[in-house]
């Protein structure tokens, strides 16, 4: 159920009795070019998060949280492709199951409505304090990253691979661009948010629709928000290069070896399903090429894995293995490629694979943000990404299409972070 | 079957104790696509020494976790393969005192049944594939040397509990696995995986009778073989000392500190439940965002969003674990050991914040109930006995601010905290 609260602001109603909560998420969508804008809605969503006129502090904010019965609220910013979604996160418990809780869905909307609506600010920038320990956190946070070797190694590939200085810095953005981000610019960056950006809000639960209505009312939107479709804007491509290596060394235990392929198929695409289907028969699933060659059969890496990006139409490969052995890794690793190229793979794995996929996705219909963010990528994409549709798909794709995806895997990055210990052998 | 009804919250738990001994509970949720089942053993890593026939037997450490690797493995077939025919995802964990093996499906329901209790219960260990998995398990341990946030809890641990089997890494170390052989891995599958000492829970979409009859079949064939073992205390008679503090270099950035609290009081089954709602409630009003105390830490930059805290309640011991990043570790041990220490008199006046937050408390345990794996690992026999997150609720209702006083002052005492650091090492 859809309906348009006012022009550029799109509501998303889906009608669910399963869970003990009602959901809402409200999304503040634009395309993004600079890199600079990373940072910037990275740190808005922190600031959103963190005060408002009325609610000046976390400290506030929980306290209304409980008074609304443990309502749970947060932000996200996320990058879906050349997008950016800044999120607000919100769940309450339904009123049947408390004692004398009413008007629940008023008060949250009201709620959210001081909080996207009336930050704290003081002529026209928000309140210096909030701005400055935000800022100071997210820049930790981002230089922390590091400190997991998995997520460095992954930074570090991307940064790598990328010719888009936003593909490069995806989700948060530079330490550096943080360092320089002002007051009076973020300030700017929310007031172009609330007036320009594309508005969706979904909400499921057990709901009456004129209620919901009503409550949505509140909401204080005056702009001149997007109307037009990213559709064809969303996903990001790039032209096939030659193959970038790097290396770095850091004195840890266990080395990771990241590889990047692009694979030109994106999620508008008609072979989209089949290479979500390559990508599990790969590395997506315990029962793939990789978990059982890699991990399992040479007992070579803890871990090895490919996750296929349809938003930016590449296969990523993480592994974490000893030092020394990764010639033997990076060789074992292709020759899992060429055998699904070849079509080296029977039907009963496939088989096994499609039901996983399938089950993955019975699943996920049973976790209530995987449902809110499904309808959003759904909406923007202009195609149906229905849990019904996503399984008769991947019911339909052949070995056939399998192997013709295969084949159009092209190696372009390789970072390896190698782990040299200083234990005096070195 | 005994039945459970939660009328208000529209949910029915069965349990049933077979006569083999195996404990089965059941919550059908039929608006869900998916079922998630947990067959959990009463022995985790601490349990590598015991008595069997009036003899101390010591293994090495890791064994608990090994064999957890290992039971997927079977002769002609590996049981994650049996799982994914099905459609379904297959796991295991291992803490400190338990093994846990489950599924999560939403097709073939019986047959992820059967197949899950079919491989916990025919075990098959040979020395070709126990050498194998010394090299995976040695990859998996040293990830875990790389991980700051996980050296920094057993850096606790060994000042929490010292000369106790906790102060071991879970999956042992890479020279203790080595020795581990499939002879020992049958002594300790015989002597800890008998019916008697497992639990078996399902929640989700499932036909109630039929999935009963199935593992009552099941279960007929299987009897609890008499192994005598004693368990032998982890504290020969009551734990030692703390150690107050340690340090630790690692390559990272940030400093780590974690600081704990050791409980030495001994709970009865039906007080744990109890227990432990009061000391997340307690924590909450000390350190969660609601707290004055946490929001000026929090302004002044001595700790941030990566400040967090968990309860570990187990039957023969308990802690509270804090553990955050901070450029300034001394100013932040400093603020949480006076939170702690004030505890008492800080709560005393915050009589409107208590409601508050009991609101919150059963706002969060029901909509801990959208998550059919939340409910499962949640539930633990031994130590809730058959309550399940919603029985949490009452328990909320029931406290009192008093409660919390008491709690507060019984265990927040300065002999019972230790802290542990791990720092960047230095520039050469």
């Amino acid at each position: 159920m859809k309906f348009e609260l006012f022009p550029g602001v799109q509501v998303n109603f889906i009608k669910n009795q399963q869970f003990k909560s009602v959901q809402m998420m409200i999304s503040f969508i634009k395309k993004i070019t600079d890199k600079k804008e990373l940072a910037k809605r990275t740190l808005l969503a922190s600031v959103l998060e963190a005060s408002s006129a009325k609610y000046p502090n976390q400290h506030a904010i929980t306290l209304k949280l409980a008074e609304l019965y443990g309502a749970t609220f947060g932000t996200t910013a996320e990058v879906e492709g050349n997008l950016s979604l800044l999120n607000f996160v919100y769940s309450f418990v339904e009123p049947k199951y408390l004692d004398n809780a009413t008007d629940l869905l008023e008060n949250s909307v009201a709620f959210l409505n001081q909080i996207i609506f009336h930050p704290k600010m003081q002529h026209q920038l928000f309140d210096e304090n909030v701005f400055e320990r935000q800022k100071a956190n997210l820049m930790t946070y981002i230089k922390g990253i590091q400190d997991n070797k998995q997520s460095e190694a992954l930074l570090k590939i991307q940064e790598l691979y990328f010719e888009n200085e936003v593909q490069k810095h995806t989700p948060y953005g530079s330490a550096v661009d943080f360092e320089q981000v002002t007051n009076g610019e973020l300030s700017k960056a929310y007031q172009e948010m609330l007036q320009t950006d594309q508005v969706q809000i979904t909400v499921m639960g057990d709901l009456k629709l004129n209620e919901l209505k009503q409550a949505l009312q509140q909401l204080e939107f005056n702009g001149q928000n997007l109307t037009q479709s990213f559709a064809t804007q969303l996903c990001y491509h790039q032209s096939e290069t030659a193959v970038r290596r790097q290396e770095l060394i850091e004195p840890i235990q266990q080395s990771k070896l990241d590889l990047i392929y692009q694979l030109p198929i994106d999620a508008q695409d008609d072979d989209f399903f089949a290479a979500v289907v390559f990508n599990a028969l790969l590395g997506g699933s315990a029962q793939s090429k990789l978990f059982k060659n890699v991990r399992e059969k040479a007992s070579l890496a803890y871990y090895a894995e490919s996750s296929y990006s349809a938003l930016r139409s590449i296969v990523l490969i993480q592994t974490g293995i000893q030092s020394n052995r990764k010639q033997e890794a990076m060789e074992l690793i292709q020759a899992q490629v060429e055998k699904l190229k070849t079509g080296e793979f029977t039907t009963a794995e496939l088989k096994k694979i499609k039901i996983e996929l399938i089950n993955e996705r019975l699943q996920m219909q049973d976790n209530p943000m995987n449902l809110l963010e499904q309808q959003v990528l759904s909406n923007l994409l202009e195609t149906d990404l229905s849990f019904e549709y996503q399984c008769q798909a991947i019911q339909k794709v052949t070995k056939e299409k399998v192997i013709k995806v295969a084949n159009q895997m092209k190696f372009q990055a390789e970072f390896f972070l190698k782990g040299e210990v200083d234990d005096g052998n070195n | 079957m005994e039945t459970i009804k939660y009328q208000k919250f529209n949910e029915t738990l069965f349990t049933e104790r077979l006569s083999n001994g195996l404990q089965v509970n059941l919550l059908p949720r039929p608006e869900f696509h998916q079922t998630y089942g947990i067959l959990t053993a009463r022995y985790g890593s601490i349990d590598n020494k015991f008595i069997r026939d009036g003899k101390l037997q010591h293994y090495p450490n890791g064994i608990a976790h090994f064999l957890e690797h290992k039971l997927f493995e079977k002769e002609d077939h590996d049981a994650f393969d049996e799982f994914a025919k099905y459609g379904a995802d297959s796991n295991a964990f291992t803490s400190f005192t338990r093994t846990s093996y489950l599924f999560s499906t939403s097709q073939n329901i019986a047959q992820c049944v059967s197949s899950l209790l079919d491989f916990v219960q025919h075990p098959f260990f040979s020395t070709a594939t126990v050498e194998k998995e010394k090299g995976i398990i040695a990859q998996e341990i040293k990830m875990y040397e790389d991980d700051a946030s996980w050296q920094l809890l057993f850096g606790v641990m060994q000042n929490l509990y010292p000369q106790t089997a906790l102060t071991a890494d879970i999956a042992g170390s890479v020279s203790s696995i080595q020795q581990i052989t499939p002879e020992m891995l049958y002594e300790n599958y015989h002597a800890f995986y008998q019916p008697g000492n497992m639990s078996l829970m399902l929640v989700g979409n499932f036909d109630l009778e039929k999935i009963m009859n199935l593992i009552r079949k099941s279960q007929a064939e299987i009897q609890s073989k008499p192994v005598q073992i004693k368990r032998v205390p982890l504290f020969e008679k009551k734990p030692l000392p703390l150690i107050k503090t340690g340090t630790k270099r690692m390559n990272i950035m940030r400093p780590k500190l974690g600081i704990a609290v050791r409980g030495d009081c001994q709970l009865d089954v039906n007080e744990r439940m109890q227990y432990k709602v009061a000391l997340q409630l307690l924590l909450e009003m000390l350190f969660g965002e609601s707290s004055s105390d946490f929001q000026y830490l929090y302004d002044a930059g001595i700790i941030d969003n990566s400040f967090g805290y968990e309860i570990q309640l187990e039957e023969d011991f308990h802690f509270v674990y804090f553990s955050m990043d901070t450029a300034k570790v001394q100013e932040a041990n400093d603020a949480i050991r006076e939170i702690l220490l004030n505890a008492g008199s800080k709560i005393k006046q915050q009589e409107k914040i208590f409601e508050l937050m009991k609101r919150e408390f059963i706002g969060r345990y029901l909509k801990g109930m959208n998550s059919n794996e939340n409910i499962a690992d949640q539930f633990d026999q031994w130590l809730f006995g058959n309550q399940i997150i919603l029985d949490a609720i009452s328990a909320i209702q029931n406290l009192s601010i008093d409660d919390l006083i008491k709690l507060a002052e019984q265990l927040f005492k300065a002999e019972q905290i230790t802290e542990f650091q791990i720092l960047p090492k230095e520039q050469k």
